[in-house]
């Protein structure tokens, strides 16, 4: 397959991709609370913080969130004949026709030859050239030169050197991890092996009335099953006053989080197992670093109060976190990705920091965020 | 204009604001990277040579060097073990994740770690061959060690947050803060330059680094804290009599040294295991409580301590013992007090744990040249404050012994033994084993 790694100019899609509407509507907020704060006299300055400071809280305790399917024109995404005067129009991919009249594939899509990681609302999870600002789920451009820093997908680089067709902690797989699809991580992996067929409709999904984990369109990022709350920047400002918020649970069997989706393919199974009591032990002393775990409220751990971009914790109930930017020991919970980023990262196992270079690097240790007196 | 002086306002109140939502993450260097195991020149180095694991090229001092995170390295699955150790924690006196490194090989670590004896590190015997944790642990060459079952099971049933599968050495070092002492320079004494702090103490333990602190390295928790009004002498370096122990500084009142007795009493003060106590009502002579005295005369002592200030001396732990093990039997050192032991310990019977009291008690020897090392007629019959008199000598030596260093000759007409040390001296021990007449009741330790 040749991929097409343009810069894509006209596509308003991926998932849960942000309304125009949602932006004018928080613009509008904006202006309407600046206006208000402007016409208080000068001798009721305290007073008139006041407000400002509500405001201001309230605006960094609302969960952002991406309410509504893909919009704009049909042909942003798809092409009935995937010929436009005669050829192929110079956004297209081109390896067509796509399934689904698409215009491209998932990686044509979600690729950039550029370094930027938005583009026209659309995530970009693979940079050809060295991003400047990655999303929750890290990057393909690390992968590239070194398996061990990405998963491997199909259509951005070769099986895993290494590894072969057997993630650590699972069982060998039937074919290359591909985006979606019978080997894929998103979608629905019981329509075969098929990207396309496996996200069909999802992008189309109107999930305003909240991540349920019914469909795979009602899913977290399209992870059927997993429910969870949408950033609607995709992290990308990487700012703990709005980020996702994954579902965590205090079970190795909660189908719905984040970690258990993980366990699919990394072992929520067997005795080699990353995400199941067999593997991984049921407490202290554990077997392997547990998943779907409390953050104790003893300890060093109760010092973890913060919300850390680098290590972030999951919330037993996503979407009624009260205040995102902090962290709630004894309540909220350790998942895969308190260190992993899903797709891939600059680092070592895709993890969300140095940590194979620590502490010669002298850099920041994402262990340490929650088991904070080892440094 | 009013309006852009309120925006402005508004503008540099929200960036006051902000810093308070956005978390920064720092580096913070704590206890961890301050110890011997996460430090980033000398520390842990796990690199396998088993030919079958590659392990990454982690960064000296890293978790992964003893954690395991997933059990599983380049795709290959390792046997996982408790607290994601890369091997089991305890296994037995001689085999855990403690000695995969601490035993001067290559095996698992990348360069062989050393580690010496007390008699070594403080005492300053540079010569001692013992190098390694797991030699001090193995018999032979030692003969007695700190019993690594025991202490597991015990410090389990302690109220201090150890499980069963707490690892033995983890209740005395702290894993995460433990310091080498000395710092990356096994084959020197410490100096006061290169000292460290490797211990914590047990009854602290806790999960969190920084409430399990290292112990000595405090204010309060020094000898000279622990001797109060009464005095800790140093005992001299090896083969010095102006340097003494821990640091081969010329201090002496233990402001140097760490409070051993509250470290190791915490284990100790239970009479479950071997009960000491150093308590000054109750305990030993050796420990806080008033030596017997006649007349302001102590039995005679050797430098650096003096009769001067008989009575008020309060010893350590490590003047005598080794922490881990010894070639001698109840972990006794081999050097003591600036010399060696004139023999080896073997057995508290009969009377070879005389070689170690002489280094710091008059035996025959040391009072006299006709008497023999590792006798105590002298101390026993004619020191000032001598205890007993030289009569009856066949009520306590079996049949008489010829007088040697007290007035020489005579004597119950020969064919006594000498008597076994242990009958009268051992930690808690008094006279009582004397027969009643002789008997002076004085604590005997």
């Amino acid at each position: 397959m040749t991929l097409n790694l343009n810069t894509i100019k006209f596509i308003d899609a991926g998932p849960k991709a942000f309304m125009s509407g949602y932006d004018t509507n928080i613009s509008d907020t904006e202006e309407t609370g600046l206006n208000k704060c402007s016409t208080i006299s000068h001798s009721l300055l305290p007073l008139y913080l006041i407000p400002c400071l509500l405001f201001t809280l309230a605006l960094f305790s609302i969960p952002s969130t991406a309410v509504s399917s893909v919009t704009g024109d049909c042909s942003n995404c798809h092409t009935m004949h995937y010929s436009q005067n005669g050829t192929q129009s110079s956004g297209w991919g081109g390896s067509g026709p796509y399934d689904a009249l698409l215009t491209n594939d998932c990686v044509g899509c979600h690729s950039s030859t550029t370094a930027v990681t938005i583009i026209n609302n659309t995530p970009i999870i693979y940079n050809t050239t060295s991003p400047t600002s990655i999303l929750a789920g890290g990057n393909f451009y690390y992968a590239i030169a070194d398996d061990s820093t990405g998963h491997n997908v199909s259509g951005i680089k070769a099986q895993d050197g290494t590894l072969g067709l057997t993630p650590p902690g699972g069982s060998a797989m039937s074919s290359q991890l591909t985006c979606a699809g019978e080997v894929g991580c998103h979608g629905d992996r019981s329509t075969g092996n098929n990207n396309i067929v496996g996200v069909t409709g999802a992008h189309h999904t109107d999930d305003s009335g909240g991540i349920t984990g019914s469909t795979v369109g009602l899913s977290y990022r399209f992870l059927n099953g997993i429910t969870g709350k949408e950033d609607a920047d995709w992290e990308q400002d990487n700012i703990n006053t709005s980020h996702n918020e994954y579902q965590g649970a205090t079970n190795f069997s909660t189908v719905s989080t984040i970690s258990y989706l993980c366990g699919q393919c990394h072992g929520n199974s067997g005795s080699g197992g990353f995400h199941n009591s067999l593997g991984v032990g049921s407490a202290s002393p554990w077997l392997r670093h547990p998943t779907d775990i409390v953050l104790k409220s003893t300890g060093e751990y109760a010092d973890y109060t913060t919300y850390s971009m680098v290590a972030p914790v999951a919330r037993p109930d996503p979407d009624n976190v009260m205040n995102t930017a902090t962290v709630t020991p004894g309540t909220d919970i350790v998942i895969c990705i308190s260190c992993h980023r899903s797709h891939a990262s600059p680092y070592y196992k895709l993890l969300r920091w140095d940590f194979k270079g620590w502490p010669g690097n002298a850099a920041t240790n994402g262990c340490n965020v929650c088991h904070t007196s080892k440094n | 204009m009013r309006d852009r002086k309120k925006m402005l306002l508004i503008v540099l109140y929200t960036l006051l604001l902000l810093p308070a939502f956005l978390r920064v993450d720092s580096v913070n260097a704590g206890p961890y990277l301050d110890s011997a195991h996460g430090d980033i020149l000398y520390g842990v180095d796990r690199y396998t040579t088993d030919g079958v694991t590659p392990f990454p090229d982690y960064s000296k001092g890293n978790c992964a060097h003893c954690h395991e995170q997933h059990a599983s390295i380049e795709g290959q699955t390792t046997t996982p073990s408790d607290y994601l150790l890369f091997y089991d924690n305890y296994v037995s006196q001689t085999d855990g994740v403690c000695f995969k490194c601490h035993d001067n090989t290559t095996t698992y670590a990348a360069s062989a770690i050393v580690n010496r004896s007390y008699s070594f590190r403080a005492g300053g015997w540079t010569t001692d061959t013992l190098n390694d944790i797991l030699e001090a642990f193995t018999d032979p060459p030692s003969i007695s060690s700190h019993n690594l079952g025991n202490i597991q099971s015990f410090i389990a049933t302690q109220s201090w947050g150890f499980t069963s599968n707490s690892n033995p050495c983890v209740a005395c070092h702290n894993p995460h803060s433990a310091q080498g002492d000395p710092e990356n320079s096994p084959n020197t004494a410490k100096t006061s330059a290169s000292r460290g702090w490797p211990v914590s103490r047990p009854s602290l333990h806790s999960t969190d680094n920084l409430s399990w602190g290292l112990w000595g390295d405090g204010t309060g928790e020094k000898m000279s804290d622990y001797a109060g009004a009464l005095i800790y002498q140093a005992p001299y370096r090896y083969n010095s009599t102006t340097t003494f122990e821990p640091d081969g500084s010329n201090t002496q009142n233990g402001s140097n040294m760490t409070d051993f007795p509250t470290f190791c009493l915490d284990c100790h003060s239970n009479s479950s295991i071997d009960f000491i106590d150093w308590s000054a009502s109750t305990g030993d002579k050796h420990g806080k409580k008033a030596a017997d005295g006649t007349g302001g005369s102590y039995l005679d002592i050797d430098t650096p301590y003096t009769n001067a200030n008989g009575g008020r001396y309060v010893l350590s732990c490590t003047d005598c013992h080794e922490p881990h093990g010894s070639p001698n039997t109840r972990m006794i050192r081999r050097e003591v007090n600036g010399s060696l032991l004139a023999g080896t310990v073997t057995t508290t019977s009969g009377t070879e744990t005389g070689y170690l009291c002489r280094q710091c008690h008059t035996d025959d020897r040391d009072y006299s040249s006709s008497g023999s090392v590792n006798s105590w007629e002298y101390v026993h019959h004619c020191a000032p404050d001598y205890p007993y008199s030289q009569s009856s000598c066949s009520s306590c030596h079996g049949a008489g012994l010829a007088k040697v260093v007290c007035g020489g000759g005579g004597g119950g007409g020969g064919g006594g033994q000498p008597i076994d040390c242990n009958n009268c001296h051992f930690h808690g021990s008094d006279d009582s084993w004397a027969p009643a007449s002789l008997r002076t009741g004085r604590g005997t330790f």
